[in-house]
């Protein structure tokens, strides 16, 4: 049995709330999450707005620190939020591509520069070694040499996400996590992507964690998932098998309520929340 | 694939179009502030004669061949202490809002990239000089330290950092906020390389505009001290010193060297406003 | 039975730093009274566009040319005060960003109430009364608490609602919706949708339903169209489009998309990406990226054909007919 790639035990996140709302005097933002990443493995953390899977990512990628619970990375222990010397190693192993295109690129910055910085950061290269591999890096997702001097605002939605793919790879990490990396793109350039992603994966080894709210994405490009609600795991498992016979009655409600040819909306069993809705529920 | 540029762009486009992106006012605004610089460091160039050299059987003469702006109640030439007015006129304001930039970009991303005690030390400190007017802070270096511009620049660089700074540090909050920079900041870089490289730049025109808008306030301030008879001294040409010895001749009906001196502080300080609105714009358009 | 709104070969321009940008072109739609209409599009389709064209609402410096006409009534040409009656007494608009919408000082109540208190000049407390009983239909548990409070205790999804409510309080004739459900999570789309689309049904009120999701539409609405690069390339009933899509970049939506209940192989992408209408060649606006594409695509607009089930702009319509069915997770063509 191969050792899994990424291991979380026990992982909870709860934030202390400025002062006493409706909710309490924290939030538990994640509450028990445990689960194993096989090397080269996909895997799916599904939920809706509020259900903690922005928390999950940050503290994976170390940005915030959990509140109990550990992490261990191809045997090594990254649970703390560490200091540069360790970030540096931790960037090796695990890296992150955002949501929105606009902001995930420094828009003063060339596209070539974005991924030497990076480069250069981690491996003693010489110049034209340098050079080769952001242009190889280039090439790997999508685009051409010729994008080395573009600066982000001169590509596309789609072109700017390709290079955030890129400059997350130029680290050589093993572990990449896609938060919501193609919500904000257009459905001909979302399969796309979703595309590169899957002959990345093959090509590369590279293992993915995919965290996303859409069903149809978590199936195309996850072997396994985990359903989140409200920072509880409400189910956990091969991801064919958890869409096509969910055992938990909120993964039904989720699944059932994805568009799809044939499917009508419908109002759900549970009727509208009045007052009691917080701000938080979307 | 084609390169097309998005509805988001906006930033700054030096070098190529820059007359494009000022427009037609904010161009011609340049231009003129390009000519007063000129003429300040051409001065012993340009003038016709010595600015200090009196011409005591022409005093406070009107416009005449030799003298094209007319005379001083000293007789001394005007264009000739117009010209190398200027020097101290430009060169301060520029002084004190260098050094208060400088300053106050420093502090400011210093506390918004530590936070914490760091941030809300430095903040403080800020708020503190913000409540001291600027110009009783000049006149308290002055009377300490001297007169002379010296003094009062620095004193005012001092007040006038508290502004740059608050607004610095909104501008680098927001930066700090944004995505790249949580993507950078995983791979291990350090504060320094973050906010010099990626920070900075992002801010540089919102610095920019917010310098030129110091610099209209700085000039006025610096007249006001000259004015006061606590910057510059007799017999150095400065405009605003110039409109103090003017004075008394508007009431006697020669207000030549009050009236040239106090249009061209105008002019500046107009130009520059501006070229900082110019400039805004073109931060604004993020 | 006469139509609704007729929408005929409208074309509009945006004005830009130096000039005009063609955003729709010679876009022809119709729409009878009670009949919900889907508009599907990606990133500069112009969707947002038609939306804002029949309220007349584009910005400053734009222009517009075709025909549009509510009711046989010209909107081009109708007066401030026609103008304004049409806007808040015959159409109601939904928007993607509720919150946007609100003004966050202002109780619900308010807002739910002014179109009904400055349009219509009824009461206030007649409004709240009237509103709450259109709260209470879309299944809000007390509604008059509900209408008490401020924007910024409600979730997104609930302010959707209230949205739509204030909507229906004004019983228009045609409702447009932008996006309305774009922001939410999914289970609250499927029920805010499933209340628009009830609403839509029993007061027989007209949907124009512009969004990116083409199962959304169809799931709603009784016919769909499809907006590439500020044309209509297609048009067809909704149960038709997605199992019999007439043109090659509708089927190429359908393939592209991920599906939650089969899994796919291997997504069929659509080379590029989407283009507006200002950034075309000559010839078919989708023939670049089209696999289909041949000489006479390139270099001709192709003619819309109107079919047993619809229209579509294609010049081979005809021969991909069959090429083009999607069934679960089958690709298309080669």
């Amino acid at each position: 049995m191969t050792m899994p790639i990424l291991e979380a035990s026990h992982l909870r996140k709860v934030y202390p709330l400025a002062r006493r709302s409706r909710i309490g005097s924290e939030l538990v933002a994640v509450q028990d999450l445990t689960f194993d990443l096989a090397p080269g493995g996909a895997l799916g953390i599904v939920g809706e707005s509020g259900a903690g899977k922005s928390s999950v990512a940050a503290m994976l990628m170390g940005f915030e620190r959990p509140t109990s619970g550990a992490i261990r990375i191809k045997g090594k222990d990254r649970t703390a939020a560490a200091n540069s010397k360790e970030r540096k190693n931790r960037a090796r192993d695990i890296q992150i591509v955002f949501q929105d295109p606009n902001s995930s690129l420094d828009p003063r910055q060339r596209v070539g520069d974005a991924l030497d910085e990076v480069i250069r950061f981690h491996f003693p290269l010489s110049v034209e070694d340098r050079r080769s591999r952001v242009e190889q890096l280039l090439v790997d997702v999508g685009l051409s040499a010729t994008h080395y001097g573009a600066l982000p605002r001169a590509l596309s939605g789609g072109q700017r996400q390709r290079v955030a793919i890129a400059r997350a790879l130029a680290a050589e990490p093993s572990i990449l996590i896609l938060d919501e990396s193609v919500a904000a793109l257009d459905v001909s350039i979302q399969a796309q992507i979703l595309n590169l992603l899957a002959d990345l994966r093959t090509r590369l080894g590279i293992s993915y964690i995919f965290i996303s709210h859409d069903l149809g994405v978590i199936r195309y490009s996850t072997d396994t998932a985990i359903v989140m609600r409200r920072g509880e795991v409400v189910e956990q498992g091969p991801t064919w098998q958890i869409l096509d016979s969910p055992s938990h009655p909120y993964t039904q409600m989720l699944r059932n309520s994805v568009p799809r040819p044939g499917w009508k909306p419908r109002r759900l069993l549970r009727s509208a929340a009045g007052p009691n809705e917080g701000p938080s529920d979307d | 694939m084609s390169a097309q540029t998005l509805p988001r762009a906006g930033r700054l486009h030096l070098r190529p179009r820059l007359h494009l992106a000022l427009g037609i006012d904010g161009t011609i605004a340049a231009a003129v502030l390009v000519v007063l610089a000129l003429v300040a460091i051409l001065a012993s160039v340009l003038a016709p004669v010595n600015p200090l050299t009196t011409d005591l059987l022409n005093l406070n003469g009107s416009t005449s061949a030799s003298h094209l702006l007319g005379t001083d109640s000293n007789g001394r030439d005007l264009v000739a202490r117009l010209m190398y007015g200027a020097r101290t006129a430009l060169m301060a304001p520029f002084l004190v809002v260098l050094l208060a930039t400088t300053f106050g970009v420093v502090f400011s991303l210093l506390a918004a990239w530590s936070r914490g005690w760091v941030d809300s030390l430095i903040s403080r400190l800020l708020d503190i000089v913000f409540a001291f007017p600027g110009l009783l802070l000049a006149i308290l270096a002055v009377a300490v330290f001297g007169k002379g511009l010296m003094a009062a620049t620095i004193a005012l660089a001092i007040s006038y950092t508290p502004y740059i700074g608050r607004i610095v540090r909104g501008g680098a909050l927001r930066a700090l906020a944004q995505p790249y920079i949580a993507a950078v900041r995983s791979n291990g870089f350090n504060g320094l390389h973050i906010t010099i490289r990626h920070v900075l730049p992002n801010l540089a025109p919102l610095v920019l505009s917010q310098a030129s808008v110091l610099f209209g306030y700085a000039m006025i301030d610096l007249a006001a001290i000259s004015f006061l008879g606590l910057g510059v001294q007799e017999p150095t040409p400065d405009w605003g010193a110039m409109i103090a010895s003017g004075t008394s001749g508007i009431l006697a009906g020669y207000p030549q060297e009050a009236l040239y001196a106090g249009a061209l502080i105008v002019l500046t300080v107009a130009c520059v406003n501006l070229l900082a609105d110019r400039i805004g714009d073109q931060a604004g358009m993020n | 039975m006469a139509e609704l709104l007729e929408i005929n070969d409208l074309t509009v321009e945006l004005s830009v730093r130096g000039g005009h940008r063609l955003v729709l072109d010679r876009v022809s739609l119709d729409l009878a009274p009670g009949e919900a209409l889907g508009l599907v599009g990606e990133s500069g389709s112009g969707k947002s566009t038609m939306a804002r064209a029949v309220v007349r609402g584009l910005p400053d410096g734009a222009r517009v040319r075709g025909n549009l006409r509510f009711k046989g009534a010209d909107i081009s040409a109708m007066s401030p005060k026609q103008l304004r009656a049409f806007r808040s007494q015959s159409v109601a608009t939904i928007g993607q960003n509720p919150r946007a919408s609100m003004n966050p000082v202002r109780r619900i109540g308010d807002y739910a109430t002014e179109a009904l208190r400055t349009n219509f000049k009824v009461p206030l407390a007649e409004a709240l009364r009237r509103a709450a009983v259109v709260l209470g239909d879309i299944g809000i548990n007390a509604p008059e608490r509900v209408l008490r409070q401020y924007p910024h205790q409600l979730s997104g999804g609930m302010l959707q609602r209230v949205v739509i409510a204030a909507a229906l309080l004004v019983e228009p004739d045609l409702i447009i919706a932008d996006e309305p459900t774009t922001a939410l999570d999914v289970t609250t789309q499927s029920e805010v949708m499933a209340i628009l689309q009830s609403m839509q049904a029993e007061r027989g009120m007209a949907m124009l339903f512009i969004t990116h999701d083409l199962d959304l539409a169809a799931a709603v609405c009784d016919r769909t169209a499809v907006l590439y690069a500020g044309q209509i390339i297609e048009d067809q009933a909704s149960s038709q489009l997605q199992s019999h899509p007439q043109h090659p970049y509708t089927s190429g939506l359908v393939s592209a998309r991920p599906r939650v209940d089969v899994g796919i192989e291997r997504l069929v992408t659509i080379p590029g990406r989407p283009l507006a209408a200002y950034e075309r060649g000559a010839g078919c606006t989708f023939a670049p990226r089209c696999e289909y594409a041949t000489d006479i695509c390139r270099e001709n607009m192709p003619p819309v054909l109107v079919t047993t089930s619809g229209r579509v702009a294609c010049w081979h319509a005809e021969e991909l007919g069959t090429l083009l069915h999607n069934h679960e997770g089958e690709s298309i063509g080669s």
